[in-house]
């Protein structure tokens, strides 16, 4: 399916009209993405009025110059109900992170572990038993989507019992971020929706930190910045918008890799079969998985200090950009082929985490329980097939990857 | 008395800033926030902090060494 972007010159201002809402988009961007590389550094999108950069080095460039790309506060302080990590400036944003990145490490990371694969073999019980008996799954809902939510509420610290309703204020919010590139009045309504679910988490988030800071007990993220010092100088809507932030990263994201995965894997059974007669191949695999399921669409920052100039355009100060992580990542400056999925391509940083002060604090998280899912589906139900012809992906260009994947054996 | 010697893959970081953060005398960074290592050969007392960085970067490209 093949759209021709049009290329409007408004006043010297490379211009298009595209509707990122529209799931034909969604279900397959690439082609649009490379249109989008080829009309220059920088191009504005009209209905949204957002300056999008589809380039690896044009979204480095964004990314990595927080002093001229600053926060979307605007639209943060919306979603979030108050000023977290995404949206805070040096030196304030590094304090805030601090309170979290002794977990986040690496090598912490893996004394979770047992509690990551306990978690992953439950549903894979779950899945094993009924697709062996014959029946055919859609593995986002109790699988793909439970896994991360499961693994963050515990770090949380969020009781099993309150974990359904806090998901659901979580795809609430995830609708917000869906709204950023929709400007029709579903957008509106997503946005409507998410301000509730912000609302309400931060009612019931007010409430788990009363409670740590009353209760001794046992240490978890919430816990963490309970105690931190830092806190005691914090506004309480910012303390529990930095929460929110964690709840919402530890989500979406990491769901559609997983999901993407099993699709990823099934399309290249060389590559699966390779993977499971070598299963050294794995973290080289994962990146690649990374490279090319990339779920954040986008990531917004508005230009401040003046108008800046990117090629022969020029940048009016407050503008909203964005840039395009998923296109960056199918540059084909930087990687031959980027369309083709590789676990033996050369291996080369890239975009799916971010990049700069604000790139994912998670990014280690997310790799473990990728590696802990993959290793325990490939030993546990090797045999899967998907029905690759009903493979959807929904409208969410922001936090991006299939929402119906249908597994059977 | 061991020496430190502390090296970075460029090419891999995704400037997140931490480990200059951590580690200030010892991490800098370039115009694009990539890390750049200002002190090769940390002094002894700077050990806790470096490993810190180690241990913290997102993108795993700090490498420490000890004769």
């Amino acid at each position: 399916m093949s759209t021709q972007l049009s290329l409007i010159d408004v006043n010297g201002t490379p211009t298009i009209d595209v509707n990122f809402a529209d799931p034909n988009i969604n279900s397959n961007p690439y082609e649009l993405f490379d249109q989008l590389r080829e009309l220059g550094p920088i191009v504005l999108n009209s209905p949204t009025n957002q300056w999008l950069v589809a380039s690896y080095d044009g979204v480095r460039t964004v990314l990595g110059d927080p002093s001229r790309f600053g926060p979307d506060s605007e639209f943060f302080l919306q979603l979030y109900g108050g000023y977290n990590m995404e949206i805070l400036d040096k030196p304030h944003h590094m304090e805030v992170r601090g309170i979290w990145s002794h977990h986040f490490e690496r090598s912490q990371l893996e004394n979770w572990g047992s509690v990551i694969q306990s978690i992953v073999d439950d549903r894979l019980d779950w899945l094993i038993e009924r697709v062996r008996a014959g029946e055919v799954i859609d593995i986002i809902p109790k699988v793909a989507r439970m896994i991360p939510s499961l693994v963050i509420c515990r770090m949380l610290g969020i009781p099993p019992e309150d974990r359904p309703q806090v998901t659901q204020w979580i795809e609430g919010m995830d609708g917000m971020l869906e709204a950023q590139v929709d400007s029709t009045e579903r957008g509106d309504r997503l946005t409507q929706l998410g301000i509730e679910a912000t609302h309400a988490m931060a009612g019931y988030l007010r409430d788990q930190l009363r409670q740590r800071r009353e209760t001794p007990g046992e240490d978890d993220l919430i816990r963490m910045l309970a105690d931190a010092p830092i806190s005691r100088d914090m506004a309480e809507r910012d303390q529990l918008s930095s929460i929110a932030l964690l709840a919402l990263a530890g989500h979406g994201n990491t769901s559609k890799v997983l999901a993407n995965s099993l699709v990823l894997l099934a399309q290249n059974p060389d590559q699966r079969r390779a993977i499971l007669q070598d299963p050294s191949l794995l973290p080289d695999g994962i990146e690649e998985i990374n490279r090319v399921t990339s779920p954040v669409g986008a990531q917004s920052r508005v230009v401040r200090g003046g108008p800046i100039q990117i090629g022969s355009v020029s940048v009016p100060d407050g503008a909203r950009v964005m840039s395009l992580l998923t296109a960056a990542n199918r540059d084909p400056a930087r990687w031959d082929n980027p369309n083709q999925f590789d676990i033996f391509r050369e291996r080369k940083q890239n975009l799916a985490f971010g990049f700069g002060m604000h790139s994912c604090l998670g990014i280690n998280l997310a790799r473990l329980e990728i590696k802990i899912w993959l290793e325990r589906l490939l030993n546990r139900l090797p045999e899967y097939e998907i029905v690759s012809n009903e493979i959807e992906y929904g409208t969410n260009f922001i936090v991006r990857g299939p929402t119906k994947v249908l597994v059977s054996v | 008395m061991s020496l430190m010697r502390v090296a970075v893959s460029q090419d891999d970081c995704i400037a997140s800033g931490f480990c200059r953060h951590v580690a200030p005398a010892v991490f800098g960074e370039r115009s694009d926030g990539v890390v750049i290592v200002s002190n090769p050969n940390p002094p002894e007392e700077l050990r806790e902090q470096v490993e810190s960085a180690v241990a913290g970067c997102p993108a795993r490209v700090i490498r420490l060494e000890s004769d």
